[in-house]
């Protein structure tokens, strides 16, 4: 089930109904329980809403147990062989392929198996979260939870089982158990955001995959003013495609009075590398920072390390070449996590990894340049060539996230500078991409409708406050027309379903 | 221990593992009040504490402390 298709939305206001017709009794949250398993069964079938109830199985008991043994040692035990669990599951399910798997056990015919066993959509997003809960009530941070369906509610509640965000117990686990009463105005809010989602997806995402899809398939036809603006257009795909999808999964929770954790916060105003992770894909951040950088860099293994660099370099080195090297290991655990093939590996790992540490050892350098050249760093200029400067080197990473691979996304980056036999004008090559002049028009409008509201909103003014604020009849036309607009402008796949979220897939 | 001998050698870790000298503790002190206090250098400055003051800081309070008032209660039960 997709979530810009009608099924979900149908899905969604039958859920609605039924959550906010028992309201005022204690049993709210077994509907947005019972609704969850029937999305996930239904999204890709019921053998694999098993997996999600093992694993929340595993992290339920596991958590009871280190709560109720004094033993220190036998906590740790108990924690490290419920994660490995997980973490078997997630490597089997999604990395190795069940497949793959069945054919190693001597299994020729796999396709009955195969189609019981698909990858369960957000499977890397509740897997992390519940190893999250895991380490926190080993790490003492709040108690365990009893009941085992707040866990299974916690892990699988469905709006984010599509793209996340990744979740934690303290937060959302506890905001899921939390009775709602009816008020209009908060599934007016939760629409109003749903609306915007489906604009950033249907009409920027869509529009923007047919040029990128046209210029990928064939860099070598197009001149290199075209593909450095297809990987630049591609940026936008996924930021629009990424958050659109975020807002529909906010949206549909706030119909539902949850307010799930932040996952995006303007990022293209970053000034560098490491802030953008802070406004981009928040929630996994702060997971990879929170459960594997800082105790990774806690371990007694990284004192050692540390330890034998002071000895040889100093401390200063020694401290910054530690930070960097589990910097280093979390960078490639995330390309991992985001697929585990090596376009993500160098994508969602190595290069941002890159970027953000040299980022940083180069931060004086370029401090001392501002002085000698005499740059006014307090200018409008200055701190826009500092965002387009982090845009730039993003941008040069996600071409391997497009591309099919490795070697052809070092392709399109050769083909920016390669000399090629007048291959017609830029505006005509443009425009032979699949885009009319129209599409464009519309693009350039999505694209200033997201800095505007983006723009707003760094300086405190969030649009749907403001549109709650006027007259109820302006309200219902600036609804009505946004509506009309992703029904006109927006693209529709083959029999009339949207394309599937970029993000999904990990 | 008390709180203002506390404060005095937090002030001093500080001081090396941001390598600044004028920087000024007091309770309300957070992240955004010095300048390199990131994510990564957080971590460098709980282990830089744990080993001025000779304990273990619980990795779950590691990245709940709020601000310095905390760090030091912290440091004030557990050392």
């Amino acid at each position: 089930m997709k979530i810009t298709g009608v099924e979900f939305f149908l899905f969604l206001s039958l859920t609605i109904i039924l959550f906010y017709s028992i309201q005022k009794t204690r049993y709210q949250w077994l509907v947005l329980l019972t609704s969850s398993l029937c999305f996930f069964a239904l999204s890709t079938g019921i053998i694999t809403v098993l997996h999600l109830l093992f694993v929340s199985l595993i992290a339920w008991k596991s958590a009871l147990w280190v709560e109720n043994f004094k033993d220190d040692k036998a906590k740790a035990r108990i924690t490290f062989a419920a994660i490995s669990l997980v973490v078997l599951g997630l490597i089997i399910l999604k990395y190795i392929g069940i497949k793959r798997c069945l054919i190693s056990f001597g299994m020729t015919d796999t396709s009955d198996f195969v189609n019981y066993f698909l990858a369960p959509i957000g499977i890397s997003y509740y897997s992390l979260s519940l190893i999250g809960y895991i380490l926190e009530v080993f790490w003492g941070n709040y108690k365990a939870e009893k009941n085992y369906l707040r866990i299974v509610l916690f892990a699988g509640f469905f709006p984010q089982l599509t793209s996340g965000p990744i979740v934690r117990f303290e937060e959302t686990g506890k905001e899921l158990g939390k009775q709602i009463d009816f008020d209009h105005k908060r599934i007016l809010f939760g629409f109003y955001r749903i609306i915007w989602g489906l604009f950033k997806k249907m009409v920027i995402a869509d529009r923007s995959a047919i040029f990128v899809t046209s210029v990928y398939t064939s860099p070598d036809q197009c001149s290199g003013a075209v593909v450095a603006f297809s990987i630049i257009m591609f940026a936008l795909q996924l930021y629009a495609d990424f958050s659109g999808c975020m807002d529909i999964i906010f949206g549909a929770s706030e119909c539902f009075g949850i307010a799930l954790p932040i996952n995006f916060n303007s990022p293209f105003f970053s000034e560098t590398v490491s802030e953008f992770w802070d406004r981009w894909h928040i929630t996994m951040g702060r997971w990879f920072r929170d459960f594997t950088l800082y105790p990774l860099l806690k371990s007694s293994f990284a004192q050692k390390y540390k330890k034998a660099l002071t000895d040889k370099l100093g401390k200063k080195a020694a401290k910054k070449i530690t930070t960097y090297t589990f910097m280093l290991v979390v960078w490639i655990l995330i390309g991992i996590w985001h697929g585990g093939e090596a376009k993500y590996l160098v994508a969602s790992g190595l290069l941002p990894g890159f970027y953000l540490i040299s980022g940083q050892q180069l931060s004086g350098f370029f401090e001392k340049m501002t002085k000698v050249l005499r740059i006014n760093t307090s200018s409008f200029l200055w701190h826009l060539f500092r965002k387009i400067r982090t845009f730039l080197c993003l941008c040069s990473s996600w071409v391997f996230i497009r591309a099919a691979g490795v070697k052809e996304g070092l392709v399109v980056l050769g083909e920016i500078f390669r000399t090629k036999n007048s291959p017609g004008s830029f505006n005509e090559q443009v425009l032979s991409q699949g885009l009319t002049v129209w599409d464009f028009v519309v693009l350039a409008f999505g694209v200033l409708s997201l800095f505007g509201i983006a723009h707003f909103r760094e300086r405190g003014i969030d649009a749907r406050n403001s549109i709650m604020k006027l007259n109820p009849a302006v309200q219902f036309i600036i609804v009505l027309c946004a509506i009309f607009l992703v029904i006109i402008a927006g693209i529709y796949g083959p029999g009339y379903s949207a394309t599937e979220f970029i993000y999904k897939q990990f | 221990m008390s709180r203002e001998e506390v404060f005095e050698r937090l002030t001093n870790v500080f001081r090396e593992v941001f390598d600044d000298e004028s920087i000024v503790l007091n309770d309300t002190t957070t992240s955004d009040d010095i300048e390199d206090w990131d994510s990564f250098e957080h971590i460098n400055l709980i282990v830089a504490i744990e080993e001025e003051f000779s304990f273990k800081i619980p990795m779950g309070k590691t990245v709940t402390l709020k601000n310095v008032g905390e760090m030091v209660d912290l440091i004030l039960t557990i050392a």
